[in-house]
């Protein structure tokens, strides 16, 4: 089962590129990139650990693993640089890297874990949009937090069912 | 917003004894107060205004950033790091007067901080606002975006009275339409006046992004795009203003071409307020040069790559070295300076 979830509150979320950019202090490379949607919404575009992760499947030489925390992460010494995790990513995640030659991706901040540190997004992130803890409580609060949306946009009427 | 993410809060690593004194609490100073803390570092960080947070707390809406974050924060560096944050204080040598500084009560001399430390980083960021060009840009009734937005938070904190707030007429034209433009623009919408955007940028081309363009439009914003104005008409208050159309060709938010259209000229009646957000220049505690540390042409300090000015164990950051930009690309000069600084004290 998931243990750890993080998940970007879009409401919240205000395009500072504060993640992007500690990510790439941190890592060398920013894992997570700020690019505008068609709408012209900032959106922050990063791994989300997902609950079935399909780059596990496609990834040839299992590069790829999933850690018992949740973390999808990827050994880079395994990895060959053959990109099927970056077609098979629904947000094209993984970020090829020509010269290295392999990809990189999120790993919720490995180094930092062990020592027992937080994800460098989550501790920065000025809005708290970024969400980060045990599954059940990000859920829970993130349920709450859209139900209370709903109710203050007055979407919510109440009316007879059916009617 | 934990500034000490380096060491996730833990407290400081082992005394070196060195002291640092940071000049300035934007997101920039604060990242460098925090790593540098992180690494056992003795940090003090000069504030003219009473609070600490700079553009973060009052240049930015609280519904973009929740103040109570930034100032968490500060109070874990100050707790548990033990970053002293000496606020209403400015540090000038002959500096301009900038947005708020009557709210700073002491005044301490540049050369005295650089003296007493090992390493001073500058990070003031941009306060002064461009002014208006064109034709009667000093009539009454014109101010700059950060100021107006500045003076709302500073009545909202209670540190100026309500009739310092800048007082818009009925009907504002907003000038820009770069973030602290949609942000003036927002603020003034929201306080019930008819707000009219004018700028160069397309909605979809603009610095902002055209989704803030977008919202502001269904707020009921009317936006003149590719626009200019001229001149501002009235009789040494503004009353109305004259525009003209511009053929403009813009990349990635640099504009690489201008010029007016001739017979496009367009007289926008009753406007009783001008507030322009045209982007910000550089304000250094200094004037142009002091003693060794030179200033660019555009107004920032001259670095080198590891954000060391032209004078030994000055260093600044932030967009005083860049040039104004987002709250993230701030703090990562910050954190990279942080990174230069730690290597030159550890020698």
């Amino acid at each position: 089962m998931l243990a750890k979830v993080k998940i970007v509150d879009m409401e919240r979320c205000i395009g500072c590129e504060l993640c992007e950019r500690v990510c790439e202090f941190v890592n060398g490379k920013p894992r997570a990139r700020v690019r505008p949607t068609s709408d012209g919404v900032l959106v922050p575009i990063t791994c989300l650990h997902c609950s079935n992760p399909v780059c596990i499947d496609v990834c040839p030489t299992g590069a790829i693993y999933r850690n018992e925390d949740g973390v999808v992460g990827l050994r880079q010494n395994r990895c060959v640089g053959c990109k099927l995790c970056v077609l098979a990513c629904p947000m094209g995640v993984p970020d090829p890297d020509p010269i290295r030659g392999f990809v990189t991706k999120c790993d919720l901040c490995a180094e930092r874990a062990s020592d027992g540190l937080l994800p460098a997004c989550v501790e920065l992130c000025p809005t708290g949009a970024i969400e980060y803890g045990e599954y059940e409580d990000v859920v829970k609060k993130s349920k709450s937090r859209s139900m209370k949306l709903l109710r203050d946009s007055k979407l919510l009427v109440k009316q007879p069912v059916g009617g | 917003m934990r500034f000490s993410f380096m060491s996730g809060g833990k407290g400081p690593a082992q005394g070196t004894g060195k002291r640092v004194a940071v000049i300035g609490s934007g997101p920039s100073g604060l990242a460098v107060a925090g790593y540098l803390a992180s690494k056992g570092h003795e940090v003090t960080v000069y504030e003219r205004l009473p609070l600490p947070g700079g553009v973060m707390v009052f240049g930015i809406p609280e519904a973009r950033i929740p103040r109570e974050r930034v100032f968490g924060g500060c109070k874990e560096l100050e707790e548990v790091y033990g970053v002293r944050f000496i606020t209403s204080c400015k540090v000038s040598a002959n500096g301009d007067q900038l947005l708020g500084d009557n709210l700073a009560k002491d005044k301490i001399e540049l050369q005295r901080v650089i003296d007493e430390n090992d390493a001073t980083i500058i990070a003031t960021g941009t306060w002064n606002s461009r002014g208006l060009p064109a034709e009667n840009a000093t009539y009454k009734g014109i101010y700059s975006a950060l100021e107006y937005l500045f003076r709302c938070k500073a009545n909202e904190f209670g540190l100026i009275p309500r009739k310092e707030r800048i007082k818009l007429g009925v009907n504002v034209a907003v000038i820009g339409s770069g973030l602290v433009a949609v942000d003036a623009a927002i603020e003034a919408a929201a306080e019930g006046h008819k707000v009219r955007l004018i700028s160069i940028e397309h909605q979809f081309d603009s610095p902002s992004g055209s989704y803030e363009i977008g919202r502001l439009k269904k707020k009921g914003v009317e936006h003149f795009e590719r626009t200019v104005i001229k001149r501002v008409l009235g009789e040494g208050k503004v009353e109305s203003v004259e525009t003209i159309k511009v053929n403009a060709e813009i990349k990635a938010g640099v504009i690489l071409k201008l010029e007016q259209i001739p017979g496009t000229e367009q007289i926008i009646e009753n406007v009783d307020t001008i507030i322009v957000g045209i982007g910000q220049v550089p304000t250094p505690p200094f004037n142009k040069e002091y003693k060794d540390i030179k200033t660019l042409r555009w107004g920032g300090i001259e670095v080198n790559d590891r954000y060391l000015s032209s004078k030994g164990k000055v260093f600044a950051t932030g967009d005083i070295t860049t040039g104004i930009t987002k709250v993230g690309r701030a703090y990562q000069t910050g954190l990279k300076t942080a990174h230069w600084v730690d290597r030159y004290l550890q020698g």
